[in-house]
């Protein structure tokens, strides 16, 4: 049989793509992906009256002769959703945040997942925001956790401090150029440095693109760090080889994630807009950010040095992350 | 619903109180409850910070009127002893020598008080500033170019004194000042096989092979360099401001801005319009005359000075088309103006065996002449500079204003140090010259990774000598 009106699995299909969330600090990724799933679901059942999907056919007896029998139609209840449950969202999340930082957390719904797994594979770049503290050093390097030394920071001066981060930073360069997976002996490696594009292109440890300093007040100071690779966890280890550095000790105060690919903070929705009409929305506005050709970044170098130049300048304002 | 919400309530108003009854296992429970209803509950709070204990004792791990402290560094070619680092000839038990070092190494004895070094051909002049008018060297001392330096030997036979080929350490130099307490030694220069002091009351001293006049006294027919002592005071009209030693030349800046120089003119590396040899220094004429120079240049056969003005001179070996903008021989004898406008105004030149580099007041490095000029592997060969991008030396969105700030150039490769103390390598890595720890060529500018602020930086013919700065 025909149907007219949408059912709500197709509505939902429409729900698929690549999306960002602003977590808050305090909430466990994986807690707030379930909670996610199961409000969407619900949201979408709820929104989209139930259609039989099917017409099953029973043969009853005729209310004119009962001795006959006569085919009438019912519909389907296989995929009601008190049979079925609420409709069921995949979502899944590449690089996730632990539960004391916040930031833009990139999820993908459906065909999403595929692109926020290649993602992976992209090596794009992330930062973050962080803010620390002088004086004291605790057991998970973070200001929540059990104090284990104080020490004092009145030597550490901003000049100092900034010494220390580009010293850092400049530690990391040289590795970053090592896992950019060209030969550095190569005319190739010489044009991607002048364009800044030697960065990592291939699995390594966590390493600083670009660090600096934001504002000190001592105790308090941010930084703010472009890296790839990492994880919250090892920011706030940085934040304690900063504080060594200083002959003092530091611990990290927040964890704050701007920016990770091409989505910002500006692209990210708040928890509270984790809406089926919002979400809809959101998807559709960073469809352009998640392009397969954005995704794959070494055919997009191929075809740069090879046939395809006019098609990449096209492409060359949205390169802009790629610094 | 309302059951989980009740629960969530419960929680929140009596979780300290549950806590301490029911232990741990009960509170994980209840803010598992709490996080699958995120969208609609309210938010775990952020853990409250906790109060470190009073009785918690502070720690000083340093003073607050601490001082930075100067270290050298050095890299390249151990085998002469250029590097000053005993161990490496004459290693420890159970320890290899080495026979290049391709990491900078810290020269220990030298780092508190480090000033000024020049590096040569395998051998390294060191100054200090704790004893100023002193000056120690290590390295190749066959032509007494770190002066007499003799050891004792005692045999079953006797003792007897032998004098040192090979400084594998650094030994002081012997200077002849007539008031050693003030004098100040000001700057060192190293040529192939000889060595040029400059000092602040005593004029300038040079010490080593004077086979064609580069020391600045007459030659001599058959001189036997090894083991003599002699050191020479070279007469010059005008106080010294800087000096520049080439392979078998010497160029001499004075604070007027006139330029003087002796030795071997066979590719017109002296200047002064012929091509024979000259012991007495001599005043340049040529397109620099009357023109301040501020800076001369020249470490094989080639020299170019800067002007007040920011133009280029250039004169001497052309072979590699490093003067090919002026002359279309391989020689030039005079000083040339090299026109090099669009450079803009230079403030500083470095000159190699075939490279030359010159620095801008803009901090743009622009480099010419045959080699690894820093433009990858297709660039081989320029007559006219070319720029290097600046991305290169550091510039990015997040450190917009870093620029070069000196530039240094050895035998086949460039040194240059950046506003923000970083130093940058590229060029042919002999004997590991480039400090990056392979013996690979580089063919731009990389970094080389110092544990402190780079103040200065000098190239020999095979290893390199950097100042620095430690960061607190």
């Amino acid at each position: 049989m025909l149907q007219t009106t949408k059912s709500a699995a197709e509505v939902a299909s429409r729900l698929s793509g690549v999306f960002a969330v602003y977590k808050p600090p305090g909430l466990n990724v994986n807690k707030m992906i379930v909670s996610l799933k199961e409000n969407l679901g619900k949201e979408i059942t709820a929104t989209f009256p139930w259609v039989p999907h099917r017409h099953d056919y029973r043969l009853l007896p005729s209310p004119d002769d009962p001795n006959q029998l006569t085919r009438v139609d019912v519909p389907s209840l296989s995929k009601h959703p008190l049979v079925t449950g609420h409709e069921k969202v995949p979502i899944y999340c590449q690089f996730p945040l632990d539960t004391l930082s916040s930031g833009v957390v990139v999820l993908g719904i459906r065909d999403g997942i595929k692109k926020v797994r290649a993602m992976f594979h992209a090596h794009y770049s992330k930062q973050y925001i962080v803010e620390g503290k002088f004086g004291i050093a605790t057991d998970n390097h973070d200001v929540s956790g059990k104090v284990l030394e104080r020490t004092t920071y009145d030597h550490i001066s901003g000049e100092k401090l900034a010494r220390i981060v580009s010293y850092l930073q400049r530690s990391h360069q040289n590795l970053t150029t090592e896992y950019a997976g060209v030969d550095i002996q190569s005319q190739e490696a010489y044009e991607l440095a002048c364009q800044g594009l030697l960065r990592p292109r291939m699995n390594s440890p966590p390493l600083v693109l670009a660090m600096r300093c934001l504002e000190y007040q001592p105790p308090h100071f941010t930084l703010e760090i472009q890296c790839v690779h990492e994880t919250p966890q090892w920011l706030r280890q940085l934040i304690h080889d900063i504080g060594l550095e200083l002959r003092s000790t530091a611990v990290s105060t927040k964890v704050r994630r701007t920016r990770d690919g091409y989505f910002t903070a500006d692209d990210a929705l708040l928890i509270k807009h984790c809406r089926y009409e919002y979400v809809a929305e959101a998807i559709e506005r960073s469809r352009h950010l998640v392009s397969w050709k954005k995704l794959k970044p070494e055919d997009n170098f191929v075809r740069k040095n090879s046939e395809f130049q006019s098609e990449d300048e096209v492409d060359e304002d949205g390169d802009g992350e790629d610094r | 619903m309302l059951l989980l919400q009740g629960i969530q309530n419960m929680g929140r108003v009596t979780a300290p109180a549950f806590k301490k009854q029911l232990g741990r296992n009960f509170v994980f429970q209840w803010r598992d409850v709490h996080c699958s209803c995120a969208l609609t509950a309210k938010l775990k709070d952020p853990p409250s910070v906790k109060k470190p204990p009073d009785d918690l004792p502070v720690f000083q791990y340093i003073g607050k009127q601490t001082k930075r402290v100067s270290k050298i560094f050095v890299w390249g070619n151990a085998v002469t002893g250029a590097l000053g680092i005993p161990d490496f000839l004459d290693p420890p038990p159970r320890k290899r020598a080495r026979k290049h070092q391709s990491v900078p190494y810290c020269l220990q004895d030298f780092s508190q008080d480090a000033r000024t070094v020049s590096c040569g051909y395998g051998f390294t002049v060191l100054t200090s500033s704790k004893e100023k008018g002193k000056v120690w060297g290590t390295g190749v001392n066959t032509d007494s170019q770190l002066g007499l330096q003799k050891t004792v030997k005692t045999t079953h036979k006797g003792a007897n004194a032998i004098v040192l080929d090979y400084l594998i350490a650094p030994a002081p130099v012997d200077l002849p000042l007539t008031n050693p307490q003030e004098t100040q030694v000001l700057q060192v220069a190293c040529g192939r096989a000889h060595s040029l002091i400059l000092t602040d009351r005593e004029g300038v001293f040079s010490l080593g092979n004077n086979a064609y006049g580069q020391c600045g006294r007459a030659a001599v027919e058959n001189e036997e360099y090894r083991g003599s002592s002699q050191i020479n005071r070279v007469k010059i009209d005008g106080k010294v401001k800087q000096l520049a030693a080439g392979l078998d030349h010497s160029l001499f800046l004075t604070e007027d801005g006139e330029v003087y120089s002796c030795g071997w003119g066979a590719d017109g590396q002296t200047g002064l319009g012929h091509y024979k040899s000259e012991h007495r220094p001599t005043k340049l004429r040529g397109d620099i005359d009357g023109e301040k120079i501020t800076q001369v240049a020249t470490f094989a056969d080639c020299c170019l000075a800067v002007s007040e003005k920011g133009e280029l001179f250039g004169w001497g070996n052309s072979e590699y088309n490093q003067l090919a903008s002026v002359t279309d021989t391989t020689q030039v004898n005079v000083p040339r103006l090299l026109p090099f406008d669009y450079v803009g105004k230079a403030v500083q030149v470095a000159v190699g065996g075939t490279i030359c580099a010159v620095l801008n007041d803009q901090g743009q490095v622009y480099v010419w002449g045959y080699g690894i000029l820093g433009k990858g592997p297709k660039l081989e060969e320029t007559p006219i500079p070319e720029l290097l991008p600046e991305v290169l030396f550091g510039r990015n969105d997040f450190s917009p204003d870093v620029s070069v700030k000196e530039i240094k150039a050895g035998l086949n490769c460039f040194a240059a140090v950046t506003t923000g103390g970083e130093l940058y390598t590229w060029g042919v890595n002999k004997h590991g010259c480039l400090g990056l720890g392979h013996v690979k060529d580089q063919y731009f500018p990389w970094k080389v990774s110092l544990p402190g602020e780079v103040v200065s930086v000098e190239c020999g013919v095979d290893h390199m000598v950097a100042v620095i700065k430690s960061l607190l």
